[in-house]
């Protein structure tokens, strides 16, 4: 057993946690003096018992992002290791954050229909603009298409507009894993079954993988400490599996993010001092994929993410059985959503789902050793 | 008479079965004005009784509203304003949240319990919606036929035979509930194709029920609604006999106007 490097990462533990807890107070200050905060006429659903939840600042994630990033930088940076899953991080909650501010600060986005596009590439009076809507066809198409499986926003990145960049970061990691962690990386791991070569088909799983993990971590911080907590959960069994495989990068990497977690989780229950906000979800989301694949243990991201991907999964099937069917299958989606209205409580929710993300947590360290 | 199931979805209709609350009636909804793609069936003026009911209990917790316990039960008091919760209130918490019935949409519903109680049959599954030619289409209609079955639908050659009207006469003596009176090709104000089915013949007295909205009646007053045909001239076309809806008959019974509006005013009956 590599005791030096579980101290190694338990200190890294430590000192993010004190790091985070110091720079909380400064970073609430901040969101509440330029009032990146949740607003009522944005919000339909701030309304009722949930009033209280107007003026709670978003961005709170950014608490985690800024302060792994700079304990990574200045005593984790390992040109082989570290410096892609920090990065892809960094764009994923960049986009993120410019997400939360344009929700907050945006004016309402003017939406051209199809047929619009297409009669303004006939009869535009300037030839460029004419040739730039012949671009904005297929873009149009595609908004279109992703538009059936959800809600229209009118402020804010859309959805079509994140699924391209989270496409990005996907595409950065795999081109990471691929080219430059070596060959052992060319094949899938199996559970129980060791090792399936894919060649270059790893690429697509990978950026599968990242935007599943990200698009799931977003959709489960829905309610107060439900997504901190069960992060910290599943980045606590992937430091302890990174640092049982040896991984001397890695572990240290997933326990100062489970220390940031600890801090922001800490302001984070109800009632939240401040909430995650896409910089936290997308970014933590980008990360605890690439943490996964990176220790070549891409299948157990299902089950060491597992509330992620179940309620990710019930946003799916619930999209899927409206559009096909008509019918909710759930009472409502997210699945944390469907037990609000079935009338348990926020806290219960939230505490169910970190034990059941615990359970999981110990099936996947069980299935990864095995 | 139509099977018990059958009359129960309309009792169910005429008095939506929210818990704890009696008397409320379902209202008309039609979603040809918002022209919703791909929505839930409830929210397109498709669903049926209980759909409407939970829908209602599920917008009402997401907005905050107050009308509904998490269990389903409605509350005696608004749980933010206090304020007596009524029928009407919750009437009126459905139109405005576009919850409601169609006439097409309800006639599909009374006559699928109808015939899957007399004859074991679904009818969303045997109406003929739209030919395979039209490939999209067709797969659309396969998975949601009740959101695509409209009056044109029942009053097809293929679903339907005459049984009052032009080319068979008018011997109402032949009509039986389960029948449908068909409305297609109206003219102004009146534009939209309605549907009304029939649920009782006796001594010349034509008993309906049918989703429909009054221009009389305001925002808030329309829904399903019984009314009668009295026959008072056998042998001639539905507007000349007498049509009666909430007591009221002749001009000022807008039913009656509607229909009398129509190119084609018929009575079928399904082909099953």
């Amino acid at each position: 057993m590599n005791l030096e490097l579980l101290r190694t990462s338990l200190t890294y533990l430590l000192g993010s946690t004190v790091v985070a807890f110091v720079f909380a107070p400064i970073l609430i200050a901040f969101l509440y003096k330029f009032k990146i905060t949740r607003r009522a006429e944005f919000d339909i659903t701030l309304q009722g018992d949930r009033r209280h939840k107007t003026g709670t600042p978003i961005m709170g994630g950014l608490l985690i992002i800024i302060t792994v990033t700079i304990i990574t930088l200045i005593f984790n940076w390992d040109r082989r290791y570290t410096y892609v899953p920090i990065g892809a991080m960094g764009i994923a909650a960049l986009l993120g954050a410019a997400d939360d501010l344009l929700n907050v600060f945006g004016i309402t986005r003017r939406r051209r229909t199809l047929e619009q596009i297409l009669r303004l590439r006939k009869v535009h009076h300037h030839w460029y603009i004419r040739i730039w809507y012949t671009f904005a066809v297929p873009w149009t198409l595609m908004r279109n298409f992703v538009g059936m499986f959800g809600s229209k926003q009118e402020r804010g990145i859309q959805v079509h507009e994140k699924l391209l960049l989270q496409f990005l970061a996907g595409a950065v990691m795999a081109w990471w894993v691929y080219f430059k962690l070596g060959t052992s990386w060319h094949s899938l791991w199996i559970p129980f079954d060791g090792q399936l070569f894919v060649g270059w088909l790893i690429i697509p799983i990978i950026i599968f993988f990242v935007m599943f993990t990200t698009n799931a971590v977003n959709v489960a911080d829905g309610l107060d400490g439900l997504a901190g907590g069960s992060l910290i959960i599943a980045f606590s069994g992937l430091t302890l599996l990174s640092w049982l495989e040896g991984r001397t990068a890695f572990a240290p990497l997933n326990a100062t993010v489970v220390g940031a977690l600890i801090a922001y989780t800490y302001f984070n229950v109800k009632p939240a001092r401040f909430q995650m906000g896409d910089v936290g979800s997308l970014g933590l989301g980008t990360l605890l994929a690439i943490n996964v694949i990176a220790i070549n243990r891409t299948l157990l991201l299902p089950i060491i993410g597992f509330i992620f991907y179940i309620e990710f999964v019930s946003v799916i099937l619930q999209v899927l059985s409206r559009r096909l069917f008509g019918r909710r299958l759930f009472k409502m989606s997210p699945l944390h959503h469907h037990f609000e209205i079935k009338g348990w409580s926020e806290e219960k929710i939230v505490i169910r789902f970190w034990l059941i993300q615990a359970f999981m947590v110990v099936v996947a360290l069980w299935v990864a050793i095995k | 008479m139509l099977s018990t199931g059958a009359q129960k979805i309309i009792n169910n209709y005429l008095n939506l079965p929210f818990k704890g609350l009696n008397g409320v009636r379902c209202p008309y909804f039609n979603n040809a004005r918002l022209a919703q793609r791909g929505q839930l069936r409830v929210l397109v003026g498709k669903g049926a009784p209980a759909d409407i009911v939970d829908e209602a209990h599920i917008i009402s917790i997401q907005y905050h509203a107050g009308l509904f316990e998490h269990s389903g039960e409605c509350c005696l008091h608004n749980k933010h304003t206090g304020a007596p919760v009524t029928a009407d209130d919750i009437r009126q918490f459905l139109i405005d949240h576009n919850l409601g019935i169609e006439c097409s949409g309800f006639v599909t519903h009374v006559l699928r319990a109808h015939y899957l109680e007399t004859k074991k049959i679904d009818i969303t599954k045997k109406l003929f919606i739209t030919s395979p030619k039209n490939m999209v289409r067709w797969l659309i209609t396969t998975f949601r036929p009740i959101e695509n079955i409209d009056v044109r639908v029942f009053a097809n050659e293929r679903n339907s035979t005459q049984i009052i009207g032009k080319q068979t006469g008018f011997d109402y003596s032949k009509v039986q509930a389960g029948d449908v009176i068909i409305e297609i090709e109206k003219t102004k104000p009146f534009r939209c194709n309605h549907i009304i089915l029939i649920t009782n013949n006796t001594s010349g007295v034509l008993d309906y029920v049918h989703a429909r909205a009054w221009a009389g009646e305001g925002k808030y007053g329309h829904g399903v609604t019984e009314g009668k045909i009295r026959i008072l001239h056998p042998g001639k076309n539905l507007w000349e006999q007498e049509w009666m809806e909430k007591g009221l008959t002749g001009e000022a019974n807008e039913t009656f106007n509607e229909a009398r509006t129509a190119r084609i005013l018929e009575i079928r009956r399904l082909k099953i």
